[in-house]
């Protein structure tokens, strides 16, 4: 038991209704390397925000070599001897490689209130020298120096430190393989001196060279730890997407609505990492798309919608040959965008449901110039009761609602408008399960009445029991199609996916 | 494990837990809207039984309108800037520029062209703000600055160039039924746009969150445009309004026309950063709370240099009892 | 629902009672001070005394009180106040006609009997006259003549109009250019004022007064209207190189800074006495011009104006007004010709703890204290304002 240095006792945080840190617990003990895996926002991130006390637990506890450990901020973490190396960029412009070496230490070189730059300069230097870095030097301004060259004086910076933990934050992704390597060398040294390493990536293959154990983390929720051998990009890929409900809430199985008629083209999108994407959406049609998250399958969303303009390609609705080009005119041809990023970008939160229902429909409401507050409520209430919106009334703010019922209120904005072709970017992500199986009741009833829906998912089970036709996305191109059968299994699609 | 998980990890609120939670969410709300009012009350009352009688004589509540009716008549037009989340500089310059034109206009030709004058140029000052905005993407505020210096040289230059002195027939507006037919007017037509239409509607859902409004298909570079030019033809009729006023044009007229709009349209509880939060009303009741506030005092006796002292504390107040800290923060 | 009720509601009422009774405001408002005068007055002959009486609230707008005038000002008159045992009340920093005329109905409804300012253009003048005369309040001005001929005639047919002040500018001009002319020095440069400033009078008054010494205008400049002093530095440096033979600035306002940048400029261009300096205001720096040669005179110390000007209207608002009509009065300029005369004015005049006229000299020209005063008594007083005056005076 002597060797835990670090222990975690049922540590939970939220952010308002998101629970992004949910009872997870974890012992780190000397010599070990632990990573610490899980898809975007599974809380690792979070996790050990709360270790170095840039944000404070709303419950749990936490230990450090046997003592209670509650740390008020990252110099408290620093000075007890838990070290970060962040996803971004932690240096400061306009200061050199020692001021920001040793940033808040400046005291350990003062006589009197002189601060000594020629032994900071020095004491830099022999840092640098120790991590074999040699093409700059402690006087240089970091505004001269590259993202890979400030990454390794942060890295000299926590070493300084000389730190029982060391958490590396997905910092190797921006690394070239010198630098990675660098930092692999580090880790192997804190190893041997029995430290403990928390180790961040999302690249599997560098976890199985790198550590000796792996926490996975998904939804927040702590799944499990592998140790040695188990360390396997397979093994942790299935635990970190998991196995969702395998009950009967998604589509009966055999029943299609899918018509000949194509509701929409999308020829040849050129953006960011798309390369040369088309597809055909068809009336009655749930077309499925996964992929990573930085697949590009997000971008394409806003480009189907109008809401990017892409380089090159464009998007035809098949109907009546208009290209869709702006926001305003998908919508005015009742096309549908639901993002994913509901907080941020489709929903007004401070604003009642009322007008979050009715945004989209103002041309339709109107009586010449004027829209009057009951044409506005009959609407809300109208779509708000259709999809059965758990709230006070439609004056409510949206903010007060669950992530489940603000879908719903998304979902409702839409069906005010008669959408006919629904773009849905993950649309049951994060809410709970009553209102996901309502919202894939609600998309069946949509098809059957011959409408079409394009429906992003990082989820495969999503894919898999929702879609007619499954398109896989893989670095800016489609990968791989598949129909709905029973061949077609989760092995199969994430084959393509990674 | 994992479906247990997820059942624990999204709770349906229990009726007891989401109806508690709202009634505080509720009550908070209602205290945030309740200050500008509450506000006004405190100084009706304080200053009626302090004074003498003096602040409740019919004579001094008309001066405090007629005080006030420039800065309620530019406020309404501008609450539809701020509401997408915008501040309006230009107001003073603005008004300058369209006092000149008119005045000047008006002396060479009718003065029958003196409104239609001021009406334009300030609509055309609001639209050039518009247009260095959002075609040039300078950030509004400095748009804005740029119109308040063109109209303050304009101002001093034409003062030095041109007799610019109401002429005596026109006098007989100087009343407070004309300050406020024109407030009547405004305020009104304003709140129907503000509630109404899409003008008002949109310009307050582009404040909540523009990204969400544009991807509800809001052209938000349209009516932030709008929005401007709005705000300009109320600053062209608050012109037509100072030049009735101050009879005439000075090299001075507008000054501090922006500033005293922001602070009233603040003291009214008109959010800072706009949203669907922002009331129309706010524009008179902070108009008449800012301008009670200096009468009051003044009805005192209080050391004018310590009139704006207190004047910045109660700005403080009520901005921090108003003001949301982030979006979907804590309120108070 | 209620929220919005009660916003209407409230924002009616205020209005509404605000605007009821419009008609018969005149009446209502304007009584009341007549009332609280008479009364007074009532006191004053049941007990004989003037020390108990009621005492007068004069409202006075300047503005400013943070430059050397403004603060002199704000210190003569406090002190006036006082000595004449009324209360003052200030309202300060308006900018622009419609301020002052708010400041003036405020001023009104907070029981000012009388208003004392400094107008900040025509257009003010005639607002705040008319809001004088509707409400029976005496008022006066200082320091400006009115330019616009509708808006005096108007002002000088208002009955509560007690008068005006200006400086005697032209007096001045014709003096400062005889200083030049003394020393010999007749091709001058002209710094002129905005022609529509309310001392372009000095512009035209140069320009006769050196028709009458016989000298020659070279070429003028006119200073920015936005106060900036960099432009000085150009007009002298075009002054000088296109006309060598320039001996004499005259000078219609050296404010802000501008008299230091031209003196300064000279310094840097030719040598000292070369071209001297006569004009208006004092400035910083003059001691070292005048023991360097370079300012021949100055003309300044008209602050204290403000006092006569206070006394006449006491006298108005008190009932005992010192002439029928309206009255103008002129305030002679101090003239500074060397450097002894410098720290003089610096003791005496351009120092606000200093008292030109004592409390008993403004008493004495008050009929409440000294029933035989006359306007003859006040004028003669203002005449025989100069600089060897002030120190005999402070020395008794």
């Amino acid at each position: 038991m002597d060797d835990v240095i670090l222990k975690l006792h049922g540590m939970v945080k939220s952010f308002g209704s998101t629970k992004a840190v949910q009872d997870v617990s974890m012992e780190l003990r000397k010599g070990q390397v632990l990573a610490l895996i899980g898809e975007n926002g599974s809380g690792k991130s979070t996790l050990m925000s709360m270790v170095t006390g840039t944000l404070q637990p709303d419950k749990g506890r936490m230990e450090l070599k046997g003592k209670e450990y509650v740390p008020d901020s990252i110099i408290a973490a620093g000075n007890s001897g838990v070290c970060i190396l962040i996803q971004e960029l932690g240096t400061i412009d306009g200061l050199t490689v020692a001021e920001n070496i040793f940033l808040g230490k400046e005291k350990r070189f003062a006589s009197g209130f002189r601060v000594s730059s020629r032994r900071m300069n020095q004491a830099a230097d022999e840092l640098l020298q120790s991590m074999g870095v040699s093409h700059f030097d402690a006087k240089t301004e970091v505004d001269a120096l590259s993202f890979e060259e400030r990454k390794l004086i942060e890295v000299c910076r926590a070493m300084y430190n000389d730190p029982d933990i060391l958490i590396v934050d997905e910092t190797t992704t921006a690394l070239s393989h010198t630098g990675r390597e660098k930092i692999y060398t580090i880790i192997e040294n804190l190893k041997k001196q029995q430290k403990a390493v928390v180790f961040i990536s999302h690249d599997l293959d560098e976890v199985q060279k790198v550590c000796d154990s792996a926490m996975i983390l998904r939804d927040g929720s702590y799944i499990g730890t592998l140790y040695g051998e188990e360390v396997t990009p397979e093994n942790m890929r299935q635990m970190m997407i998991g196995r969702d409900l395998s009950g009967n809430y998604y589509r009966t199985k055999g029943t299609t609505y899918v018509k000949e008629e194509v509701a929409l083209d999308v020829r040849n999108i050129q953006y960011g990492i798309l390369h040369d994407v088309s597809f055909q959406l068809h009336r009655g049609e749930i077309l499925g798309l996964g992929g990573l998250t930085e697949c590009g399958m997000h971008e394409l969303c806003k480009i189907v919608f109008g809401a990017i303009k892409p380089d090159a390609g464009e998007v035809e609705l098949t109907e009546n040959h208009v290209k869709i080009t702006s926001p305003a005119v998908a919508i005015k041809n009742h096309i549908a965008y639901l993002p994913k990023d509901r907080d941020n970008e489709s929903l007004f939160l401070m604003t009642s449901i009322k007008d979050n229902i009715t945004v989209a429909s103002m041309d339709r409401l109107r009586n010449g110039p004027f829209i009057t507050r009951k044409r506005e409520r009959d609407l809300a209430d109208q779509a708000a009761g259709q999809l059965s919106v758990k709230m006070r009334d439609v004056e409510q703010l949206t903010k007060e609602l669950s992530g489940g019922n603000k879908q719903k209120v998304v979902v409702a904005k839409w069906m005010a408008n008669e959408s006919d072709i629904l773009i849905m970017d993950c649309p049951t992500r994060g809410i709970d399960i009553g209102v996901k199986a309502a919202i894939y009741k609600l998309m069946e009833q949509l098809i059957s009445e011959g409408k079409a829906i394009l429906m992003v998912s990082e989820e495969i089970p999503e894919l898999l029991g929702m879609s007619d036709r499954i398109l896989i996305m893989k670095d800016g191109t489609i990968n791989g199609e598949f129909d709905r059968s029973e061949e077609v299994t989760e092995k199969s699609l994430i084959e393509k996916l990674i | 494990m994992v479906i247990e998980m997820k059942m624990k990890e999204a709770p349906v609120l229990g009726a007891k837990g989401s109806k508690k939670e709202s009634n505080v969410l509720k009550n908070a709300e209602w205290a945030k809207k309740a200050v500008p009012f509450l506000g006004l009350l405190v100084l009706v009352l304080l200053f009626s039984t302090t004074t003498d009688g003096r602040f409740l004589k019919v004579a001094n509540l008309q001066n405090i309108f007629s005080q006030a009716a420039i800065v309620m008549v530019a406020g309404t037009g501008c609450s539809f800037v701020m509401s997408h989340n915008n501040l309006d500089f230009s107001l003073g310059g603005a008004c300058a520029m369209s006092a000149v034109a008119g005045i000047v206009i008006g002396a060479k030709f009718s003065y029958a062209w003196m409104l239609p004058v001021c009406l334009a140029v300030g609509m055309m000052c609001g639209l050039v703000t518009a247009g260095l905005h959002i075609k040039a993407r300078i950030p509004a505020f400095m748009a804005g600055m740029c119109i308040m210096f063109a109209g303050r040289g304009l101002a001093q230059g034409a003062y030095l160039q041109f007799v610019m002195t109401l002429p005596q027939d026109y006098k007989v507006l100087q009343n407070i039924w004309f300050y406020f037919a024109v407030v009547t007017i405004i305020f009104l037509t304003a709140y129907i746009l503000f509630e109404y239409t899409k003008i008002g509607k949109y310009n307050k859902l582009i404040g909540s969150n523009m990204q969400v409004a544009k991807l509800s298909g809001v052209p938000v570079n349209k009516y932030k445009a709008m929005a401007f030019a709005v705000s300009g033809f109320t600053v062209g009729a608050a012109a037509f309004m100072s030049i009735i006023r101050g009879g005439g044009v000075g090299a001075q007229t507008g000054t501090n026309l922006e500033t005293n709009v922001l602070l009233a349209l603040t003291l009214g509880g008109f959010p800072l950063t706009g949203g669907s939060q922002a009331k129309m009303r706010s524009v008179i009741v902070g108009a008449l709370v800012l301008f009670m506030l200096n009468n009051g005092l003044q009805l005192w006796g209080v050391d004018p240099t310590i009139i704006n002292v207190i004047k910045g504390i109660v700005f403080l107040v009520v901005v921090y009892i108003t003001i949301d800290r982030g979006s979907g923060g804590v309120m108070i | 629902m209620k929220k919005k009720l009660a916003a209407i509601v409230t924002a009616i009422a205020v209005t509404v009672v605000s605007l009821a009774g419009c008609g018969n405001s005149t009446e209502s408002s304007g009584s009341a001070p007549a009332a609280e005068t008479e009364k007074a007055e009532g006191e004053t002959a049941n007990s004989g005394n003037a020390e108990e009486a009621v005492r007068h609230k004069i409202g006075v707008i300047l503005y400013g009180k943070d430059d050397s005038m403004g603060a002199a000002d704000y210190a003569y008159l406090n002190y006036a106040a006082e000595a004449l045992e009324v209360d003052i009340q200030w309202a300060l920093n308006d900018y622009d006609a419609e301020s002052q005329l708010a400041s003036a109905e405020n001023l009104v409804s907070a029981g000012c009997e009388g208003l004392l300012f400094l107008p900040i253009n025509d257009n003010a003048v005639s607002l705040i006259g008319d809001y004088c005369q509707q409400n029976e309040i005496y008022f006066q001005m200082m320091n400006r003549d009115i330019s616009d001929n509708t808006i005096k005639e108007a002002t000088q047919a208002n009955p509560y109009y007690v008068g005006t002040s200006f400086e005697a500018n032209e007096a001045a001009t014709n003096e400062l250019t005889n200083f030049m002319a003394e020393e010999g020095r007749l091709k001058y440069g002209v710094g002129k004022v905005p022609p529509g400033s309310s001392l372009s009078v000095r512009n035209t008054a140069f320009e006769e007064s050196v028709k009458a010494v016989n000298g020659t205008i070279l070429a003028d400049y006119t200073a920015p209207s936005d106060g900036s002093t960099q432009a000085y530095v150009t007009y002298i440096e075009n002054f000088v190189n296109s006309y060598p033979e320039m001996d004499g600035l005259l000078l219609s306002s050296t404010t802000g800074g501008g008299g230091e940048t031209i003196m300064n400029t000279l310094q840097s261009l030719v040598e000292p006495g070369a071209i001297k300096i006569v004009a208006f205001d004092t400035f910083e720096g003059m001691e070292e011009g005048f023991e360097d040669g370079w300012l021949t005179a100055l003309a300044g110390g008209i602050a204290v104006q403000c006092v006569p000007d206070f006394i006449m209207l006491y006298n108005a608002v008190d009932k005992t007004p010192l002439a029928e009509g309206y009255t103008v009065l002129y305030q002679n300029f101090i003239f500074i010709t060397n450097l002894e005369e410098c720290s003089t004015f610096a003791q005496y005049i351009d120092n606000p703890e200093h008292m030109i006229y004592d409390a008993e000299t403004i008493r004495s020209l008050a009929k409440r204290y000294n029933p035989d005063a006359t306007l003859d008594d006040l004028v003669n007083l203002m005449e025989s304002y100069s600089l060897g005056w002030v120190v005999d005076n402070a020395g008794q």
